[in-house]
């Protein structure tokens, strides 16, 4: 291969202790970045290999197993309706690659950088991650093997905000009169247990700002800790796996039962899947795979949303317990009319979710003559996930407030992928080799999304559409499809010296019909050296060097090249704002369009990635020591992106071609053998990586634009000559020297326009794996790096707020005074103290919702530079080996293991590795009351028969 | 090696197929998602709900809080930031863009493509887009309109209009010259009309004549805005546009809402989406108390002790307090954008200005008995006529016509542009906010001032004064 190669194996994978064959790829090989989204079963895992390269496409890797492409996409559910950003909200929706059972794989082979996509397709320049599974072994000297393996894990959070148990829930507190100054409010609905009635006793506040706990005799409630619990996850795997010389089989039965640390979350995954290959002659072979899955689970509410998890939770004062969630009535009983009692929103609002799967391939191999192989190969992914999500009458989570409303959500996808190849090969003369590859190839996929919305349900805990008076539909369907020839001429010299070249013709349905076609190249080489050199020293085992140039071209999303009118909704943001069809009291139901926001053009151009890559690979000391480096460099150029566009234009913005992107950086992987003897093993495996991340061009005028909306404060940008999805925010007015400027009150001011206030980009990544054996025990673990990267903690500026963290509660009755000087024309009794040295005290509660807080802190207050080393995966594992002929048994594998076990890292959230976002989206970096993550035990048995 | 060849030849005939099979592709281009064509009556649907959008969410509730007769509470964010003045090129990027994007964009879509052959459509887009141009330079002052709105020409960064120009009525590009361009499209007869506006114009249900007097009305309002620019021509022009005016409470123009999710009151649907973030102002709500208001009760709630109050500006964490009452906050409540009432004050005022304190305070009264009886259902008690709705020619001042104004408007933007023109009611900044005035127009977002280089020169600070505020 004259480009990047990494190999994870089965075995890795199964010591990730991850459910999720994505997730269990983090920080395994060099280049990776993998985000999981944390909290509960199922939730997505974001793979990234080098960055971000593309604005509106997808970002992550090409899925591939055996050959074929399956669908990882990451839906949330949301109907057509809805203004916001879908992401910031719901539930942590799985990616669908959670569908495959780890224990299937054989081995992951990852390639990099867009060198794969003659093969794969456009959909390969981010990189192709290709699991091979486990087939029947021919030849198997027993002729059947059978594996039955039982794991028990147990989860636990592993990390939260440092939250204040003094102070009750309340307001007029953090000053300096203490107590004497701060009033207990509590919520209380009055008799008949529903807020906003006219016996409301009081509606409650969200601040803990209230007197001390112990000043009003009462008891204070850690109430995470009564909250969440240890979640229990059983894994069963049976397979059973044989052949003779002509034919092979290999079924695998999985089922994965997952309870979550969030009460009533749980995943149950039931994967069979059959593997079959035979020899019906000499010249043809066939085979194929059939793999049913059914995957399903009830998730929790999630991030910026008034019935979310952590939201309530974080937010309840230690004033109030949480655990006595619900009257008689069925309403929940909760602190502050506004947010969900946690405990109500686990239990009486689930987002559930049902997905029935079938992944198929079969082929069809002919060795016409010696020289001369037919391939066909044809695989279908289809699958229907079927959504629910519900809102308890007295829920704040649904769209009008505490009315009850229930979604029903269908998402169909269907994807037929087909390769038609023919190979060549021959040796040219004595020293050359060559094989040709000429192969056609088509690929439709269909997805649709069918979206039911009752709200208003007239029977409380009667969850079907007809129990809602007020309903709305939406339908959304996108089709795609391409075709594409293809060919690859592979050269080699005494294998020392090889040479690839490819091409690609690509058709696609995303351009208008009469430019919908494109062609890309590519060429590696690579050069094994060390087999030239005579006499070379006998430490010295191997010696390679590579490079490879490879172009991509990119097709627009769907249905992007013709004007479009859309049915419009209008919100600021704060409400849902109103939509069609609408209906006024005593009028009728009425729809009505408009123009879409976005001007859509039909003279789109494919977008292009160049990727240009080096590498060097050394083996020494027989082979104790190996280490590979590479060099890459990947720029695309005519990046498709929605250029943003005065408002005033007509348009919010333009789908055009325009931006560049260069993502460069290093990648070393390197192995030691420390000690290798008959009875003891001890290898370390390295990985070690940077990339950097830059935007070099967006069209012209444009030097920064929002990649997806976050927040009204920040927001993700791509900003001309900074990294890929920067910050971009409110910041603190400033002097020329940096110092903050400050009022007459003492509160410092904001800005008027916005900057760039951080990178969600980590500096770089490492891994360092030790893996100890000796005779049947093995001890691996492995430590994960990460070294910079920031992230916006928009729930600790809340919490602050709020009154709620620990850090809030450590002087309330001092004074603050903000580090900076006056404002320009600032007086002061009569003085002008423009410039000089804030002396002005501010009171405990003025600064932390003022100045460390989100009611008047700029965002760049917010965001942290994370670090964190954490023990990612830590396993011991015994194999007790029986005589075959004395036992049916032949081996028993044992093994320990804990995830996370350890988490040290500068961030004052949750687990870092987090994203409200998820992996549908093309954003990171950011935590408003994200779901936590987990830290956790197992322990599993292997029989092999 | 024949193999081979039907081999090959199989791999070029299908390398033919997928070449030339456009049929193949042509059916996944076009969307089946959206529409590429639409009618009238769903662009005028349109530009209408988003005009309700506009004057009954955001810019309606941050407005009422810059005139105190609302108060933002520490319990949202973007409420306790608003309160401290902290208004930056973010705070409303959302309703330009409605204003832009959903009202004036496709109103000209409805004038450009249905206009010719169905002039009433395109009178009432031409008063929707005045009423909403209007708001955009009372708020921002400086706004492109005369070279805006032509994306789908490729131009995309239109040149700025002086607000002076937009209320220039010798110029075509004025407001006034698209509210007259309105009245002679609504006074073409029936039958120079293919269809009709009907029940998706929600303000007017197709009633032109109506629409004609909304017309009228808005040109009496922005005449009388130039009250410190011109006071004597100001008044006479207002009072000549109110002849033809809005003339009584039935024939206000209305937001219309509903019950349901998508139609519902913004204020409402805020209240219920964040509870507790916006309250009564203390100051609005203490002089309703002092004044014995009659509106009172319909304005606001009862407070947590069962009585009236306001939560006060500096001390915005403050919930006990009396929410936003039933008039403007009932689930389907209607508010409006132009009433009978504010034609009377506007006459009232001009009248003053006029020299005729006689007819002002005529005008001034009839506007405090049709606010008291649009707002309550009943007329004013004889103790409040007797006390505020019985101003003679020697009694009347602008300060009581713009208060009993401010009263009157409650909800509306109309009352913070009126604010700024006059200084009345005299309310007081709050204090240690970010500015030490009460600002006096938004900032330019950041969408134009990033992405349109035209927009530079007008981005201003939040006390400068707009051109009509002397």
């Amino acid at each position: 291969m004259g480009y990047s190669v990494s190999s994870v194996s089965g075995d890795e994978v199964e010591k990730s202790g991850e459910n999720n064959i994505i997730q269990s790829l983090s920080a395994k090989a060099p280049g990776i970045q993998v985000v999981g989204t944390g909290g509960t079963p199922g939730s997505s895992s974001k793979i990234l290999l080098r960055g971000n390269a593309t604005f509106t496409g997808a970002n992550q890797p090409l899925i591939v197993i055996d050959g074929v492409p399956i669908d990882n996409s990451t839906d949330q559910s949301s109907p057509r309706d809805y203004p916001f950003n879908a992401n910031l909200q719901g539930v942590n929706n799985s990616n669908r690659a959670l569908d495959i059972n780890p224990d299937d794989i054989e081995s992951v082979t990852v390639l990099k950088g867009p060198a794969a996509a003659a093969l794969y397709g456009a959909r390969a320049g981010n990189g192709v991650i290709i699991y091979t599974t486990k087939r029947g072994k021919s030849g198997n000297k027993k002729g059947l093997g059978v594996t039955v393996s039982q794991k028990v894990t147990f989860n636990q959070v592993n990390k939260l905000p440092d939250l204040q148990t003094t102070y009750a829930q309340g307001n007029g507190g953090g000053t300096p009169a203490g107590d004497a100054a701060a009033t207990f409010v509590e919520g209380d609905p009055g008799p008949d247990n529903t807020y906003f009635t006219g016996d409301d006793v009081s509606l409650g506040t969200s601040s803990s700002w209230g007197p001390s706990i112990s000043s009003l005799g009462m008891q204070s409630y850690d109430n995470p800790d009564n909250f969440f619990q240890t979640g229990v996850s059983s894994n069963t795997n049976i397979s059973v796996s044989g052949g003779n010389e002509k034919s092979s089989a290999r079924l695998s039965l999985g089922y994965l039962a997952d309870e979550g640390m969030i009460p009533n979350t749980n995943l149950d995954r039931f994967s069979v899947r059959l593997t079959a290959d035979t020899k019906l002659s000499d010249k043809v072979s066939v085979g194929g795979t059939v793999n049913y899955m059914n995957t399903k689970g009830t998730m929790a509410q999630n991030g910026s949303n008034l019935a979310g998890i952590m939201l309530g939770l974080m937010r309840a004062p230690a004033s109030y317990d949480i655990r006595d969630y619900i009257y008689d009535n069925g309403n929940q009983r909760t602190y502050f009319y506004a947010y969900d009692n946690p405990f109500y929103t686990a239990y009486e609002n689930p987002f559930t979710s049902n997905v029935n799967r079938v992944l198929g391939n079969v082929y069809f191999d002919y060795k016409v003559t010696d020289w001369f192989t037919l391939n066909y190969k044809i695989g279908t992914d289809a699958y229907v996930d079927e959504r629910k999500q519900i809102f308890a009458v007295s829920s704040y989570g649904d769209d009008i407030g505490g009315v009850g409303q229930v979604n029903e959500n269908t998402i169909s996808s269907n994807v037929t992928y087909a390769d038609l190849t023919a190979r060549f090969t021959k040796n040219l003369s004595k020293n050359w080799g060559a094989s040709l590859l000429l192969g056609h190839n088509l690929n439709q996929s269909k997805k649709t999304d069918l979206f039911g919305r009752g709200r208003i349900l007239a029977v409380p805990g009667f969850y079907n559409l007809n129990n809602a008076s007020d309903l709305y539909t939406s339908e959304f369907t996108e089709e795609i499809k391409t075709q594409a020839l293809f060919a690859q001429l592979e050269l080699d010299w005494k294998s020392i010296f090889f040479l690839t070249l490819t091409g690609r013709n690509e058709w696609s349905s995303t351009f208008e019909l009469d430019n919908n076609n494109f062609f890309y190249p590519s060429v590696s080489t690579s050069f094994v050296f060390s087999d030239l050199i005579e006499n070379k020293p006998s430490w010295w085992n191997f010696g390679k060097i590579r490079y490879s140039y490879a172009n991509t071209g990119i097709s627009p999303i769907a249905y992007a090249t013709r004007p479009i009118y859309t049915s419009p909704f209008y919100t600021d943001g704060f409400t849902n704002g109103v939509t069609f069809p609408y209906t006024p009291t005593a009028g009728t139901a009425t729809n009505g369009f408009a123009i879409s926001q976005t001007l859509f053009t039909s003279d789109l151009r494919p977008e292009r990635l160049t990727g240009n890559e080096v590498g060097l690979n050394m083996i020494f000391f027989d082979r104790k020591l190996d280490f590979d480096f590479t060099y890459y460099h990947q720029k695309t150029t005519d990046a498709l992106l929605f250029q943003p566009l005065p408002n005033s234009s007509g348009f919010a913005q333009a789908y055009v071609n325009g931006g560049e992107i260069l993502n460069k950086g290093y990648e070393i992987a390197m192995g030691i053998v420390p000690v290798r003897n008959d009875n003891f093993k001890w290898r370390i495996d390295l990985n070690w990586s940077k990339n950097i991340s830059e935007v070099l061009a967006l069209v012209p005028g444009v030097d920064q634009f929002s990649v997806e909306s976050a927040f009204s404060s920040i927001g993700s940008f791509a900003i001309v000559g900074q990294p890929y999805g920067v910050f971009y925010g409110t910041v603190w007015q400033r002097d020329s020297e940096g110092n903050r400027l400050i009022n007459a009150s003492g509160i410092p001011l904001v800005a008027a326009q916005t900057e760039g206030v951080g990178d969600p980009n980590p500096d770089w990544l490492g891994g360092i794996r030790n893996t100890l054996s000796y005779k049947g025990v093995e001890l691996s673990f492995f430590w994960d790096f990460r070294q910079g990267g920031d992230v916006y903690n928009g729930t600790y500026a809340r919490l602050n707020n709020l009154g709620r963290t620990q850090e809030s509660a450590d002087d309330r009755e001092g004074v603050y005074v903000v580090e900076g000087v006056y404002a320009e024309g600032t007086m002061i009794n009569g003085v002008d103290v423009s410039g000089q040295t804030n002396t002005t005290e501010i009171s405990a509660i003025q600064y932390y919702k003022q100045v460390v807080g989100d009611a008047g802190g700029a965002s760049e207050e917010f965001v942290e530079d994370v670090n964190w080393a954490r023990l990612r995966d830590v396993t011991l594992s015994y194999r007790y080996k029986l005589n075959p002929d004395k036992s049916f048994l032949s081996y028993v594998d044992l093994s320990l293991s804990a995830r996370n076990l350890i988490l040290i890292t500068n961030y004052k959230g949750v687990d870092p590795e987090t994203s409200l976002t998820g992996a549908g989206s093309n954003i990171g970096g950011f935590d408003y009351f994200n779901n936590p993550g987990a830290r956790s035990y197992s322990i599993g048995l292997k029989f092999g028969f | 090696m024949k193999k081979t060849i039907v081999s090959l030849s199989i791999i070029i005939g299908l390398a033919a197929v997928s070449s030339s099979c456009e049929k193949y592709f042509e059916d996944a281009v076009a969307t089946p998602n959206d529409p590429t064509e639409v009618t009238p009556a769903l662009l005028l649907a349109n530009i209408e709900v988003a005009t309700f959008s506009n004057f009954g969410g955001q810019l309606a509730r941050q407005t009422q809080m810059m005139v105190q007769q609302a108060a933002g509470t520490t319990e949202g964010s973007q409420t306790t930031e608003i309160m401290n003045y902290n208004i930056t090129e973010l705070t409303n990027e959302n309703e330009w863009g409605v204003i832009y994007n959903g009202v004036l964009m496709n109103g000209k879509i409805l004038i450009d493509d249905f206009g010719a052959a169905n002039p009433h459509y395109a009178g009432i887009a031409r008063v929707i887009m005045a009423m909403n141009l209007g708001s955009a330079t009372d708020l921002w002052g400086d706004v492109p309109y005369s070279n805006a709105l032509n994306g789908l020409n490729g131009e995309l960064t239109p040149t700025y209009d002086l607000q002076q120009e937009l209320l220039d009525d010798s110029n075509p590009n004025s407001i006034f010259a698209l509210l007259d361009q309105a009245i002679a499209d609504l006074q073409q007869p029936a039958g120079a009309n293919a269809f009709f506006p009907g029940a998706e114009d929600f303000v007017y249900a197709g009633d032109v004549s109506l629409w004609i007097k909304a017309a009228y009305s808005l040109k009496a309002r922005y005449y009388n805005r130039l009250s410190e620019v011109d006071g004597p021509g100001s008044a006479t022009k207002a009072l000549t546009a109110l002849a033809n005016g809005i003339s009584a409470t039935s024939e206000n123009t209305l937001m219309k809402f509903g019950t349901g999710g998508n139609s519902q009151n913004q204020w409402y649907a805020y209240e219920q989406a964040r509870p507790q973030y916006i309250k009564m102002g203390e100051f609005f709500v203490d002089s309703l108390v002092a004044t014995n208001d009659p509106r009172l009760p319909f304005y606001a709630d009862q407070d947590t002790s069962g009585n009236y109050s306001g939560t006060p500006k500096d001390m915005i964490d403050q919930t006990f307090t009396s929410d936003i009452g039933d008039y403007l906050s009932e689930v389907d409540a209607s508010i409006p954008l132009i009433s009978y009432a504010e034609m009377k004050f506007i006459e009232a005022e001009a009248q003053l200005r006029a020299g005729s304190p006689g007819d002002a305070a005529t005008a001034h009264n009839e506007g405090v008995m049709a606010s008291v009886m649009a707002v309550t259902g009943a007329a004013a008690p004889a103790a409040f006529v007797t006390a505020y709705a019985s101003e003679d020619g020697t009694s009347i001042s602008q300060e009581k016509i713009m208060y009993q104004k401010y009263v009157a408007l409650f909800g509306q933007i109309e009352v913070y542009n009126d604010f700024r023109r006059t200084g009345f009611p005299g309310i007081t900044p709050a204090s240690g906010a970010q500015t030490t005035t009460i600002p006096v127009r938004l900032i330019i977002p950041q969408n134009e001032r990033l992405y349109n280089p035209n927009a530079a020169a007008f981005v201003k600070g939040l006390t400068v004064p707009v051109y009509w505020d002397k």
